[in-house]
């Protein structure tokens, strides 16, 4: 591995190329190994693919270059509260519809940090749904026969499958 | 400010289906995330689900998750009506009323909380004899312990309920003293794991009163008590006694001595918790007997009931508060939870409706914050309340 490189270049699964600083890529572990295993200087043609579509990608990358001088140095206190506030925005802004698709991304990059933040947004988002919108989110059938249901009723009245 | 359990707003979510198929760990991950309330109404979303929040794995991992939470405050109401209701107060020092048991709702029956350990509530139920229920507001769960069969039944007890990691159990210590003079003659200790009651020796209680309902902390339950003949020339001090939950055996605590003496008698002696080590408060008057001063005690070590060795460390003592006698009752978040209890002096405009009934005192910034709380009876049954999945036992309130 060559320490010069301060960029490494990987492919979405949709095709499209990003760019990513070393520092930033440390927070990855598969990303880091990467580093280390491939050659990844101007003259090596290879070029890494992320199975992690480009949307998410881009949010990725931006977590990571946010997150990597802290991760790498540690700092102070309020940088910590300034990131903690920096991550609520993240979470935030368009990131909902791809909410899933990030905590998958997490999840296969090895990204603790994201993915115990986009599994604490999913958690929140979900206090306020109902059960049908958590079957509809999480693709699942409700497979109580009538029988069950009631007798779920009568143990908790108020209990609601809907 | 008064509402319901916290109230979340639907999102904005994607809920129209394009979203990925997650794995069910992730799913797991992210369910152990979830405040009990909502883990109760997702029991409906399929099967599996409901079967996974039952087992210990998920359980423990969800207590695991839960346990540096900040802890709600939980009292008694005694204003709504003359049925037994429980109100938490949360971060942002809102109000939410604990949704009730029908149990509870009987009449002429006094109900009070006697305990508060990993989200279970122990609760004395008065009607002709004390019956004790344990009970999981969260889950709604609620067991009827069965009574212990006693000669001295219905003299007076004092409650001790707590949980032990080490047996992975949490049992009920009832001791049992004689009206007159507060001799202990009999200790009943009941496992919620076995599911029956039996007798613990207590030889080196012999000669302490107990004045407290017990506190539980690290796999022991502490009570409040004194020594009952003192002999002449013999100094006033103070004892905990402690019981460990694993071991069933009591041990006696001394009190820090420079606590005890002749101008200094300290008030209302009550054992919470702070920076995760057994803690005293108590009071003691002011120079000019106006005011309270509020003391807080840390033991440094020997947390675990079998050692002999006992530090104290005084933490902090409070300046007069203006002219108000304060009892400090118990440490919630980093504050000196304190009971306005008399005025010692004349009214001062700020404390002067009914409104406000308590104060905190900041442990970081030593400053006193008046609550807005409109009168309830605080007093009894204040304590730190967590929301756990933790199960009663195995029989469903009907």
């Amino acid at each position: 591995m060559s320490s010069s490189v301060e960029a490494i270049t990987v492919l979405s699964s949709d095709g499209d190329e990003f760019k990513i600083t070393v520092s930033a890529a440390k927070l990855s572990k598969p990303l880091n190994w990467m580093l280390e295993d491939v050659c990844f200087s101007d003259d090596c043609d290879e070029v890494p693919t992320i199975e992690v579509n480009s949307k998410t990608l881009v949010k990725v990358i931006e977590y990571c270059e946010k997150h990597a001088p802290r991760a790498n140095s540690g700092a102070s206190d309020s940088d910590a509260e300034e990131l903690k506030k920096w991550d609520i925005e993240f979470m935030k802004m368009d990131v909902k519809d791809i909410l899933f698709h990030i905590l998958m991304a997490a999840n296969y990059l090895h990204m603790e940090g994201l993915y115990d933040l986009a599994c604490q947004t999913a958690a929140d988002l979900m206090k306020g749904m109902t059960v049908s919108q958590i079957r509809k989110i999480f693709h699942i059938k409700n497979d109580f026969s009538s029988e069950e249901q009631e007798q779920l009723r009568r143990q908790h009245p108020g209990c609601s499958f809907d | 400010m008064r509402g319901s359990f916290p109230s979340s707003t639907l999102t904005d979510m994607d809920i129209e289906g394009s979203n990925p198929l997650l794995p069910q760990d992730i799913i797991t991950n992210i369910l152990i995330r979830l405040p009990v309330k909502s883990l109760f109404r997702f029991q409906c979303v399929c099967k599996f689900w409901k079967n996974l929040f039952k087992t210990p794995s998920f359980i423990a991992e969800h207590l695991h998750h839960s346990s540096h939470q900040n802890p709600y405050l939980l009292f008694e109401d005694f204003c709504k009506s003359d049925l037994f209701r429980l109100c938490l107060l949360d971060d942002e020092m809102q109000i939410l009323e604990v949704p009730t048991n029908p149990l509870f709702d009987v009449k002429g029956f006094c109900l009070w909380t006697l305990g508060s350990c990993n989200g279970l509530l122990c609760i004395g139920f008065f009607s002709s004899s004390l019956s004790l229920l344990v009970w999981n507001p969260a889950t709604r769960e609620v067991r009827r312990l069965p009574r212990s069969i006693s000669y001295f039944e219905g003299k007076e007890s004092y409650i001790g309920f707590g949980f032990s990691p080490i047996v992975d159990d949490y049992k009920i210590v009832k001791i049992n003293a004689q009206e007159d003079d507060d001799r202990v003659n009999e200790v009943k200790v009941y496992s919620l794991s076995i599911g029956s009651w039996k007798d613990v020796q207590f030889g080196n209680l012999d000669g302490v009163g107990i004045t407290s309902n017990g506190f539980c902390f690290n796999g022991a339950i502490f009570w409040i008590g004194y020594k009952i003949d003192l002999e002449e020339d013999e100094d006033e001090v103070g004892w905990i006694v402690s019981f460990d939950i694993a071991m069933e055996v009591f041990a006696l605590i001394p009190m820090p001595s420079s606590l005890f003496s002749i101008k200094n008698t300290p008030y209302s002696r009550y054992l919470t918790a702070h920076e995760n080590k057994l803690a005293l408060l108590c009071h003691t008057l002011s120079g000019d007997f106006k005011s309270s001063l509020i003391h807080l005690w840390v033991m440094e070590e020997g947390t675990c009931a079998s050692r002999e060795r006992w530090v104290w460390t005084k933490k902090y003592i409070s300046s007069p508060y203006l002219g108000y006698l304060l009892v400090p009752v118990a440490i919630w978040r980093n504050q000196i939870v304190c009971i306005v209890a008399t005025s010692l002096s004349e009214p001062i405009d700020i404390i002067e409706d009914d409104e406000r009934e308590f104060l905190l005192v900041n442990l970081t910034t030593y400053e006193f914050k008046v609550s807005d709380i409109r009168k309830s009876v605080l007093g009894h049954g204040i304590f730190n309340y967590s929301e756990r999945l933790v199960p009663v036992g195995n029989i469903h309130t009907e």
